[in-house]
């Protein structure tokens, strides 16, 4: 029996890489959030006590928090976070729970997945074209967006993992039979 | 394909994903790269990455992560239970006062932390066991637990209004004023319900507590203080044009360090899962946000948008039955769907309308987290019952949400108060800005 999440997400065990990587991403998410909080304040003690500004906690704080945002996706899926409406799947058990969780996973991978492509797009566009942001840092976009593929992608695999371990605890069930 | 096709399509696959589970993100996601792709293939998928970028790279919503930090330190510096117990103190001469304390600490403690549920744990786990040894009446204690939990996303700074602000452009500043005197109104309400309650039957609630010393009552102004700073620095700071929300979200997280320092609650553990929790939240808000933006996108390119709109003219209702319309539609929704994820599936839908109705979009906004609050009491989802449930050591959900239902009909009636009184929202804005 596969044990199910909070929510009644697949509550698939992370371990080894895969949970290294979904923590190191949760970790770094937790390290841009602290980082927004010094820029801003500092921003603000800048504005009011020197008369000065960075020019860029507005532009860096927008990067940061996609940063933040994409890369705690993976952390949440696993944990089983992710909202959703629970009051027809919690009354299931065995094969027909297994089958509404790798209906959801693969639903899930199918968005990442075209995401993830429309996402690398995006980047890809910005690299080519050399677009710059059009504040005073005139940051290279592909450098904030570079993050975007890279955490729908990661979602594509932890969704496609769950999908698996489903698929396969459907077929034990079946194979048990 | 006509608008009514592609409704009647995004509906049903929309309805059958939701009931099976799919998380709500990705719903919103598949029916908006379904709508995207039966309009025009492949070609606009690009698009989404646009959508994506665009959406995510918000200074505005960078005070939603910001916000919920700043409560995740508090309830992890031990200020919740010193707030609720110096209440409990300074209503000593008030009958049933521990059940007022509970509606009031959680007004206040929801209003810092940002999470209702959050809110109705912390103080449902010091007041729960205390009150239940003084004699309260179990129903009266959780439904004021689970009902005063709701309050605080009302009141500011608030995370529903943030996400709303940024969806239609709203002034966060503005929204944020037109929640402080409904939700002090809502509170007061709660308060003088329970007031009645106790009055129309006294064997609800143990007699008065004895008269505290008054060293006792300095002592507890003084642990009031630390929540009434923090609330007061970050609005003061907004209205008075010092700082921008986000600004004052980011002041309130290091005010939040200094009082979790100094009550001894910052620890590098604290701080730490202070922060795994704020990025899970923030993930699990903007994996809607994002995905809702895409469906937004497919709404308007497919003419349903404009469609419905016109549907919604065209059947001539005046506001006051619309308005009654949207509050049923709400109700509904919000016995299924989590509060964040109901309003960004309808804005797309009911946003012009209700423009067109003559609605202000501040005092919809207002209206709209007052029916988002309403959702956290309506089983069979209703967060703050599972959450006083999970604390009250068995006793089933229908008798938590049996206890909770008349503050349910009072959020109602402040939803009427509201479209009757309009300016209970928008005078404060106003008067502020004049």
């Amino acid at each position: 029996m596969i044990p199910d999440g909070p929510t009644g997400e697949p509550a698939v065990a992370p371990v080894g890489r895969f949970d290294r990587v979904t923590r190191g991403f949760a970790d770094l998410a937790g390290v841009l959030l602290a980082l927004v909080v010094v820029l801003v304040n500092v921003e603000v003690v800048l504005r009011y006590g020197f008369g000065s500004s960075t020019l860029l906690s507005d532009e860096y704080s927008g990067y940061f928090f996609v940063w933040m945002s994409l890369l705690g996706f993976g952390y949440a899926l696993e944990n089983g976070q992710f909202l959703r409406v629970e009051a027809l799947v919690e009354r299931l058990h065995g094969p027909s729970r297994d089958a509404a969780e790798l209906c959801g996973a693969v639903a899930g991978a199918i968005v990442a997945a075209v995401t993830t492509y429309a996402c690398a797009l995006t980047f890809l566009a910005s690299w080519k074209y050399g677009t710059h942001s059009i504040q005073p840092s005139s940051t290279p976009l592909w450098i904030p967006q570079s993050v975007m593929p890279v955490a729908f992608a990661w979602l594509v695999v932890l969704y496609a993992r769950a999908a698996a371990v489903r698929a396969r605890a459907l077929l034990v069930r079946r194979s048990g039979r | 394909m006509s608008w009514e096709t592609a409704l009647a399509i995004y509906a049903v696959v929309l309805v059958a994903l939701l009931t099976f589970g799919v998380a709500i993100g990705s719903v919103m996601g598949i029916v908006g790269t379904l709508g995207v792709t039966l309009l025009s293939g492949t070609r606009l998928w690009p698009t989404i990455g646009d959508i994506v970028w665009n959406t995510a790279n918000s200074f505005t919503l960078v005070a939603v992560p910001l916000f919920v930090l700043m409560g995740e330190i508090i309830l992890r510096s031990g200020v919740s239970g010193r707030f609720y117990a110096a209440l409990a103190q300074l209503l000593y001469g008030v009958r049933g006062g521990l059940a007022h304390a509970n509606v009031a600490g959680c007004a206040m403690f929801a209003a810092i932390s940002g999470s209702s549920t959050a809110t109705a744990l912390t103080i449902g786990t010091v007041a729960l066991p205390e009150m239940r040894k003084r004699g309260y009446d179990d129903g009266l204690t959780l439904g004021t637990l689970a009902g005063g939990g709701c309050l605080g996303i009302l009141i500011p700074p608030s995370i529903p209004m943030v996400i709303y602000a940024a969806v239609v452009q709203a002034s966060v500043i503005d929204l944020f004023m037109a929640g402080v005197l409904p939700g002090i109104a809502l509170t007061l309400l709660f308060i003088a319900f329970v007031a009645v309650r106790v009055a129309s039957k006294p064997s609800l609630v143990p007699a008065t507590a004895p008269r505290p010393s008054r060293r006792q009552i300095a002592r507890g102004l003084l642990d009031t203080l630390p929540i009434v700073a923090l609330i007061t620095c970050i609005l003061g700071g907004m209205y008075a044009g010092v700082v921008t929300p986000t600004e004052a979200a980011a002041f309130g997280c290091a005010i939040a360090l200094i009082i979790a320092a100094f009550y001894g609650g910052l620890s590098w553990r604290n701080v730490r899962e202070a922060l795994r929790n704020a990025v899970v939240t923030n993930a699990v808000v903007m994996f809607v946000i994002v995905n809702a933006q895409i469906l937004s996108y497919a709404l308007t390119t497919s003419g349903v948008g404009r469609g419905v709109s016109q549907i919604l003219a065209s059947l001539g209702l005046g506001p006051f039955p619309f308005f009654c319309g949207m509050v049923v539609l709400y109700l509904i929704l919000g016995m299924f769907i989590d509060g964040i994820s109901m309003m960004l599936l309808t804005i797309p839908l009911l946003y012009p309308t209700v423009l067109a109705n003559g609605f202000d979009p501040i005092l919809f906004g207002v209206i709209l987290v007052v029916l988002i609050e309403l959702g956290q009491l309506t089983p069979p989802m209703g967060l703050n019952l599972f959450a006083i449930q999970s604390i009250s050591g068995g006793v089933g959900l229908g008798r938590i949400a049996w206890a909770s239902a008349p503050f349910a009909v009072l959020i109602v009636a402040l939803c009427f108060v509201l479209y009757f009184v309009p300016g209970l929202a928008l005078w404060l804005p106003a008067y502020m800005k004049a």
